[in-house]
């Protein structure tokens, strides 16, 4: 009885210590997946051998000797050439790491190799993590580090019994890794175990309060890795969009953004993000032309971008949008707005007309932004297109003054395939039908004259020909365009299949652009959820919509139209669904929730994280911890002064006696409870146990046992009554058989007794024994 | 481990072992260690295998133990003549009923003493085997009960090879434990030779228990209770020996079998119908050691005992008893 708990054999420490290399080995090498490096093959040969190999260890000591001497050779040669071919350092060096993660795991290790291991997960665990700033950085991280604590642990216990474990491979071909597993739940000491966790989680808590103190910097831009590791877009919002791929975003249900809203009462009923507009029709889809990418500024870094067109200034509602990586380069945005800020210096484009904002390529990790006076209603004013274009209705005389219907292909020899453009090249043309065939132009022709709405305004027709499409179609996103020659479009308006969004967006747009309407067609987002958990809103690629925006002569402006059923055609301008509030959108509560929240409180607190809110949540936190003083002391307060007055309340019998009997209960209560009623409730325990650790009676006479042990001076000296036949009944009920079980009560009772007895016998001038 | 027993069950089982403690004690002088070690073979029913040089009272601990007990006793002097059927009998034919007879040979007592055990024939030595093991020999395809309790003492001498054949692992693995006399302290020496006695046959001692009260006591050593942690211990002990690289090989699981009824049996001796860390601790070494043998090997027998008893008692104070 020399230790007070049994430890781990050799043998034991060396699987622990295999096991847990191999573990924080997967684990490292599979944040690689969050990056866009290519390095499905060694991730894939670690995928599939590491774990077989942790599980058979045997393996391991069967590989052959030259397996070990070419695989340095072998590694260097690959890294050589993958540098010298793709150029690339950093993807090159994560995936030479992973080559030496591999090797590592699969080889049998010793002290230094163990080292090696967990160096070489640090590295590729902290260059993807800074690369990606996810979320899932902080769990790799905190296990990696628990792991690597463990494993460190482990190297220490065994390397100070033994020289060398690499040339121990005895027992390896008898690893059972549940009896492992159990033997650690024999060592495991809780006390041990809770001191670690506590140290941990201290370390955690003392890591984060210097997060909260540090200068904030954008850690992206200031280390080489930012730009290296891209990730390409998921999603595949681009200027030149093709019917159905919208569509194929849909299919996602991943997270595209979130937006936080400091007022969530300001929330329109209807969420419209617009990420692109497309004004070229190509006979496959819509794209952007070369003039309307022309209007976009030249890139500049800066953090605050003005908008100077939203018709919002008034309006104080701030939103700060986290876009996740590889949706898009367009930021989502509802219309115009006032301001745009970035946390840091952020280059960026932005075509005032269209209300677009773009920054240079696809960002390979989140970017937070907030916007305010940002424009809700689905109107965008454009002063200069009605400054320069004055568009009247296709069949009016002044349209004939506009446009040159001599040119057109009705009318022209020349071309006979479509319809001429009205401006120049270098020009945005919202009522271009270029991809348009003759054929298909006549079909359109009689569908407008069907229609109606001849001399109408732009939203009017839209109108009509919004409840025309629905009335012809269905919605669904199965949908298929029907087969055949001709215009996409137009053979589907011949038909009665049922369409999406596109479809029904790209046809009014066609339809509009017909009936002499400038139209242009915008994809991005439609919706979103109100997140309880965190307070945000949950925007899924799975929103991603396509509508089209129709120019409104009357009131000088961009008006979005969304022909999809369901949708209101034209944005309602009454007050209570421009401002209908977050309780009217749909909500999220399920798990999948949580995890959004548990991610835009990351983006909240962690990435997004400026000077601005870090000095928010400092004074936040002081606020706080001031509060709950207050509220403490007050409590106290309180509470003491009841004391105090209760005590000066005259004393008479009655609560003399209730005072007395109240004192008496809880002496009596404590009492009792130290003499028998924990051991009564030991022994009740010890019944329903099923083994020494969960058999209280044992382990407390184990613990009665170590006493008397550490007392072994005092036996030497004195031996009062009864202590050998005490120590006696003390190990039957430690090793003895529970039949022959004195009353565990007595037991430790009478240990305590002679232990106190042995002690007092110690102190000078005692008379006692 | 079955069914708890009295405490009755319990003193009466101690005080016969302390009868018997005491009548060997009366004969065999400072040996205290060695008397409770064959009494824990004794009650575990196993045999016992004493090594030392000759002259140092190996007979007489044997015949003591058989005297103090109301048991038959049987000598054989083993030398390399000697043939199996002198050990375990032979059928003979009798003229008289026209029939062969078994002649039981000197092995059907129940303390047998194998003097100098290794002066005979590896077959000679290998004819204790089967009555070792199971009580029992088998002659013409007839098995013929020993002795009940039955246990061999055998004695062999470590130093003088010559003329000599080391017993085989299976045969050493048959022994419970193997024990050494060593010399006396002087003052018990002075006192032997105070004494007249000049050979144990000489030696009166009168029978202090009876062959039942010792079944019993083998009945209630296997009752002897034993707690999960003790048997993990006695399982560690036991694979810490087939990981350590000295030995050649590990204990069997026979040795493992041996320490556990070793340590009831020691448990039982101290009165106890439980057994504790200690139990199993002190009898590490003389029930497993002999059943050890070391990858490089010594060239002086004495030495290499010395030297596995010394890593046996290493591995035991390295792994941590249960508390």
């Amino acid at each position: 009885m020399e230790s007070p708990r049994p430890q781990l054999s050799q043998i034991e420490l060396q699987q622990l210590r295999w096991f847990l290399g191999g573990l924080i080995g997967i684990v490292s090498a599979w944040t690689v997946f969050y990056t866009e490096v290519d390095a499905m093959l060694p991730l894939g040969v670690i995928t599939l051998t590491v774990p077989v190999f942790v599980v058979y260890p045997v393996l391991s000591q069967a590989l052959p000797a030259l397996f070990h001497r070419l695989a340095f050779p072998f590694i260097v040669s690959v890294f050589a050439l993958d540098l010298w071919g793709n150029r690339q350092p950093l993807p090159a060096m994560i995936r030479l790491d992973l080559m030496l993660l591999g090797y590592r795991c699969l080889s049998p290790r010793g002290r230094r190799e163990d080292l090696q291991l967990i160096l070489l997960a640090l590295f590729v665990v902290v260059v993807t993590g800074v690369s990606t700033i996810s979320p899932a950085f902080v769990v790799q991280i905190l296990f990696l580090t628990g792991a690597a604590l463990g494993l460190l642990l482990a190297v220490t216990l065994s390397e100070s019994r033994a020289a060398s474990l690499a040339d121990n491979v005895f027992g390896w071909e008898q690893v059972s890794w549940r009896d492992l597993l159990r033997r650690l739940w024999a060592t495991a000491d809780i006390r041990v175990v809770a001191l670690a966790g506590t140290l941990f989680c201290g370390v955690v808590l003392l890591s984060a309060l210097l997060f909260l103190a540090l200068p904030r910097f954008e850690i992206s831009n200031d280390f080489f890795i930012g730009g290296q590791i891209n990730k390409s877009s998921r999603t595949g919002f681009s200027e030149n969009i093709l019917f159905g791929e919208l569509n194929k975003i849909a299919q996602d249900s991943g997270m595209a953004f979130a937006v936080d809203v400091s007022d969530p009462g300001a929330l329109p009923a209807e969420l419209y993000w617009r990420m692109l507009v497309l004004d070229e029709y190509s006979g496959q889809g819509f794209r952007a032309s070369a003039g309307l990418r022309n209007s976009f500024s030249p890139s500049r870094e800066k953090s605050v971008v003005h908008g100077g067109i939203g018709r919002a200034r008034e309006d104080r509602t701030v939103w700060t949008i986290y876009y996740q990586p590889g949706v898009s380069r367009y930021l989502p945005l509802m219309g115009g707005f006032s301001r745009l800020y970035f946390g840091a210096p952020q280059s960026l484009s932005q075509s005032p007309a269209l209300r677009i904002a773009a920054l240079p390529s696809e960002p390979a990790q989140m970017v937070g932004y907030r916007v305010e006076g940002m424009d809700t209603d689905g109107v965008l004013r454009d002063r200069l297109f009605a400054r320069e274009h004055i568009l009247p209705a296709w069949d009016s005389p002044r349209a004939r003054m506009f446009f040159n219907h001599a040119a057109l292909p009705r009318e022209s020899a020349e071309d006979e395939t479509s319809v001429g453009r009205a401006g120049g090249g270098s020009e945005p043309n919202f009522l271009e039908l270029n991809g348009v065939a003759l054929g298909d132009l006549d079909k359109l022709r009689a569908w407008v004259t069907e229609i109606g709405g001849n001399g109408a305004g732009g939203p009017e027709f839209a109108r009509s020909a919004g409840a025309w499409l629905q009335a012809r179609h269905i919605y669904s996103l199965d949908s298929t365009t029907p087969a055949g020659e001709g215009d996409v479009i137009v053979r589907w308006l011949d038909s009665r299949e049922p369409g999406h969004c596109e479809l029904f967006a790209g046809s009014m747009v066609l339809l509009a652009r017909v009936a002499g309407h400038p139209t242009r067609l915008v994809t991005g987002f439609k919706g979103g959820v109100w997140n309880s958990t965190s307070g945000s809103i949950t925007v899924r690629n799975s929103d991603a919509h396509a509508w089209c925006e129709i120019w409104d002569e009357e009131i000088g402006s961009w008006v979005r139209i969304d022909a999809t059923p369901g949708a209101q055609i034209t944005p309602s301008n009454t007050a209570a669904e421009i401002k209908a509030g977050a309780s009217r959108m749909e909500q999220d509560t399920g798990w999948s929730a949580r995890l959004d929240g548990v991610r835009v409180f990351w983006y909240r607190r962690i990435v997004n994280f400026d000077q601005t809110a870090q000095l928010e949540l400092v004074r936040g936190t002081k606020d706080q911890l001031r509060t709950i003083m207050l509220a403490v002391r007050e409590l106290v307060d309180t509470r003491l002064r009841k004391l105090v007055e209760w005590f000066w309340q005259p004393w008479r019998f009655l609560r003399i006696s209730v005072g007395a009997a109240s004192l008496g209960v809880i002496v009596a209560g404590v009492w009792f409870w130290r003499r028998s009623g924990r051991f009564w409730w030991m022994d009740w325990r010890s019944l329903r146990s099923g083994s020494y650790r969960q058999d209280p009676v044992r382990r407390e006479a184990s613990r009665w046992l170590s006493r008397l042990q550490s007392r072994a001076d005092l036996l030497v000296e004195s031996q009062p009554p009864g202590l050998v036949e005490t120590r006696g009944r003390l190990l039957r009920l430690r090793y003895g058989s529970r039949e022959g079980w004195a009353p565990p009560t007595e037991v430790f009772n009478e240990a305590r007794r002679q232990l106190r007895m042995l002690v007092r016998a110690k102190r000078p001038n005692s008379k006692k024994i | 481990m079955s069914d708890h027993y009295s405490a009755n069950q319990l003193s009466v089982a101690r005080e016969s072992l302390q009868k018997i403690r005491v009548s060997m004690r009366g004969t065999i002088k400072g040996k205290d260690t060695v008397i409770d070690q064959v009494l824990i073979a004794l009650v575990a029913g196993g045999h016992v295998l004493i090594e030392d040089l000759p002259g140092v009272g190996k007979t007489t601990l044997a015949y003591a133990l058989a005297r103090s007990m109301d048991c038959v006793f049987s000598r054989i002097q083993f030398t390399s003549d000697l043939l199996p059927s002198d050990v375990t009998g032979v059928a003979i034919y009798d003229e008289t009923i026209k029939e062969f007879v078994f002649k039981k040979g000197p092995v059907f007592a129940n303390i047998v003493l194998a003097d100098e055990i290794n002066r005979a024939t590896p077959k000679t030595q290998s004819s204790l085997l089967e009555v070792m093991d199971r009580g029992k020999v088998t002659v013409d395809g007839q098995a013929h009960a020993a002795g009940t309790p039955f246990m061999v003492l055998a004695t062999q001498n470590p130093v003088d090879y010559e003329g000599t054949f080391p017993l085989p692992e299976s045969q050493m693995d048959r022994f419970l434990m193997r024990l050494h006399m060593g010399y006396p302290q002087a003052a018990d020496e002075l006192e032997i030779l105070r004494s007249a006695r000049t050979g144990y046959d000489s030696i009166a001692m009168d029978p202090v228990v009876t062959r039942s009260e010792i079944l019993q006591l083998q009945k209630l050593a296997e009752q002897v209770f034993i707690e999960e942690t003790v048997l993990d211990y006695i399982l560690r002990i036991v694979s810490a020996t087939r990981t350590e690289e000295d030995f050649r090989a590990g204990v069997s699981v026979r040795g493992g079998l041996a320490l556990k009824h070793a340590a009831q049996s020691r448990a039982l001796l101290e009165g106890r119908d439980f057994v504790v860390p200690e139990d199993v601790a002190a009898l590490v070494v003389p029930v497993l050691a002999h059943r050890l043998t070391l990858v490089r090997p010594v060239s002086d027998g004495m030495e290499e005992r010395r030297m596995v008893g010394a890593i046996l008692k290493r591995i035991v104070s390295s792994l941590p008893a249960p508390v």
